[in-house]
């Protein structure tokens, strides 16, 4: 820390100023819309989301990681098995296909796949030899503590203990997930290796192509078996070397709990009821148009149905007050006679 | 028959409701349901209730396909019971069915349910490695019972794990997550 802090000293005295640090390491300094707006504070402004924070991002991480974890200990097909013996309940979609054969992951699915998934994987997991049973252990603490953690931070009203426990979620995730960190290939990573292993071949071709004495069948499959061997040497090397979970929503965990302090809930401010309310407000609207200007028909579309729900609660509400009479028909109120 | 006999020998003798007699019982009216309606509490919401539609078809075909008996939970004692369950345990519907008390001067209706009740294979505690609370299938039909329809609280989920395992999936929702932990 100490000499991270001396580092960054230097880098600021060799830069001209702050400005020019920043801009080096490629953060544009200019003037927003936030500039002259008292009492806000930009950092403040962006809020924890579960949508595209929690499950369309690191439930989708975590499914990459389960899904290679899986295919090491070979246990995909006991995986899928589990997964369509899911039997029903109220307000969890079960997913027809097998989970390697879903290629695009919704919001919603990915919110079931995290309330399913601890068990799923547990069934999955079952009768270890006695040299797996410290390697399955891991992955399902590491698991259930990251669904623990989504499912805590949903919560609408949180106290002392329950801010306690998305802490010690956190942590227990924190301390247990490196056992998925071969797992976790960036595509940057998955590009150097093959990258890597495109040139290795070339090398390796090369090599081959220079040595001019006669090899028999069973020399040339052993060395061929090598190469390959050394082949996956490396790229295992490149990719245990590059790969970590420093990413930016890997990171924002953290300030869920103080999130909660300072601004309450975090479904609040989820941005998953905003996407929804899109299917009544631009989706349905468009349906109805026909297509040519749409947007002026979507407006008057909506407009005039929110205002006869206005009216249906207006009515609803004065038929509750006594002395007051709603005509059937017409849907007017008249005092009681 | 037996079941119920038992059923009925097992509530008190002032809450008595149906006959004792297997004869008298078996003159009783029944009628059979497919949809049992649970109205369940939204978690941190007093005033909101989701409606548990719990379904048990027996042996017929659900929507086409094979038959559909739900899990669901049944409150069978105090809270101090069955460890980390809390007085709860899963159970299999086999039959929803209502019974007219005939012969009584009230005609009482009695809504009834036959389920399988599953196992506690760790006393109901959170199994440490898994974080989950594993059930098991008991070999005899003692597992067998009829409850009150009162006594189902809510649908569950549980996850086969081998041959007659089961494990409870308690992170379903909100308000199993917060109960069993």
């Amino acid at each position: 820390m100490r000499y991270r802090a001396k580092a960054l000293r230097h880098e600021l005295a060799e830069a001209a100023g702050i400005a020019e640090y920043l801009q080096r390491l490629g953060v544009k300094i200019g003037i927003n819309v936030f500039i002259g707006l008292d009492r806000a504070s930009p950092t403040d402004l962006h809020k924890p989301d579960f949508l595209h924070n929690i499950y369309l991002d690191l439930f989708k991480h975590m499914i990459e990681w389960v899904e290679g974890f899986l295919e090491k200990q070979k246990r995909q097909q006991a995986f899928d098995d589990a997964g369509k013996e899911i039997p029903p309940y109220p307000g969890f979609s079960i997913a027809k296909k097998a989970y390697r054969e879903i290629t695009q992951w919704q919001g919603k699915e990915m919110r079931d796949l995290g309330r399913c998934i601890s068990a799923v994987l547990v069934s999955t997991l079952r009768n270890p030899h006695s040299s797996q049973y410290h390697d399955f252990k891991s992955p399902l603490k590491c698991i259930s503590a990251l669904v623990d953690f989504s499912l805590m931070a949903q919560y609408r009203s949180h106290t002392p203990d329950t801010l306690s426990y998305m802490e010690s979620y956190l942590q227990t995730f924190h301390r247990t997930k490196d056992i998925f960190l071969k797992f976790c290939n960036s595509k940057a990573t998955r590009t150097q290796a093959d990258r890597q292993d495109w040139q290795l071949r070339e090398l390796m071709a090369n090599q081959r192509a220079k040595e001019v004495h006669h090899r028999t069948v069973a020399n040339h499959r052993r060395r061929a078996d090598q190469e390959r061997g050394k082949r996956s040497d490396r790229r295992a090397d490149l990719i245990r070397r590059e790969n970590h979970f420093n990413f930016i929503k890997m990171y924002y965990l953290t300030h869920f709990a103080s999130h909660v302090r300072r601004f309450g809930s975090i479904s609040m401010y989820s941005t998953e009821i905003g996407e929804l309310a899109h299917k009544d407000q631009i989706k349905d609207g468009y349906h109805r148009s026909n297509k040519n200007d749409a947007a002026r028909q979507i407006l008057s579309q909506y407009g005039g149905q929110h205002a006869l729900e206005m009216r249906l609660q207006t009515i609803e509400g004065l038929s509750k007050v006594k002395g007051v009479i709603v005509a059937a028909e017409s849907g007017m109120e008249m005092p009681a006679v | 028959m037996q079941e119920i006999l038992r059923f009925t020998r097992q509530t008190a003798a002032d809450d008595r409701w149906l006959p004792a007699d297997p004869t008298e019982l078996g003159l009783l009216p029944v009628e059979g349901f497919a949809q049992l309606e649970i109205p369940v509490a939204d978690f941190q919401e007093t005033d909101r209730f989701q409606i548990h539609r719990a379904r048990c078809t027996g042996t017929k075909a659900f929507c086409n396909g094979g038959p559909r008996n739900d899990w669901v939970w049944v409150q069978t004692g105090g809270e101090a019971k069955y460890g980390d369950l809390r007085g709860r345990v899963v159970a299999r519907l086999l039959a929803l069915f209502k019974i007219r008390n005939i012969l009584s001067e009230a005609e009482a209706v009695h809504r009834l349910a036959f389920v399988c009740i599953l196992n506690l294979v760790n006393s109901g505690r959170l199994h440490i490695a898994s974080g989950h609370i594993p059930l098991g299938r008991r070999v005899n039909r003692r597992d067998m019972r009829i409850v009150s329809i009162g006594a189902v609280i809510a649908q569950a989920q549980v996850i086969p794990s081998g041959e007659r395992q089961w494990i409870v999936n308690h992170r379903i929702d909100l308000r199993t997550f917060n109960e069993i932990y």
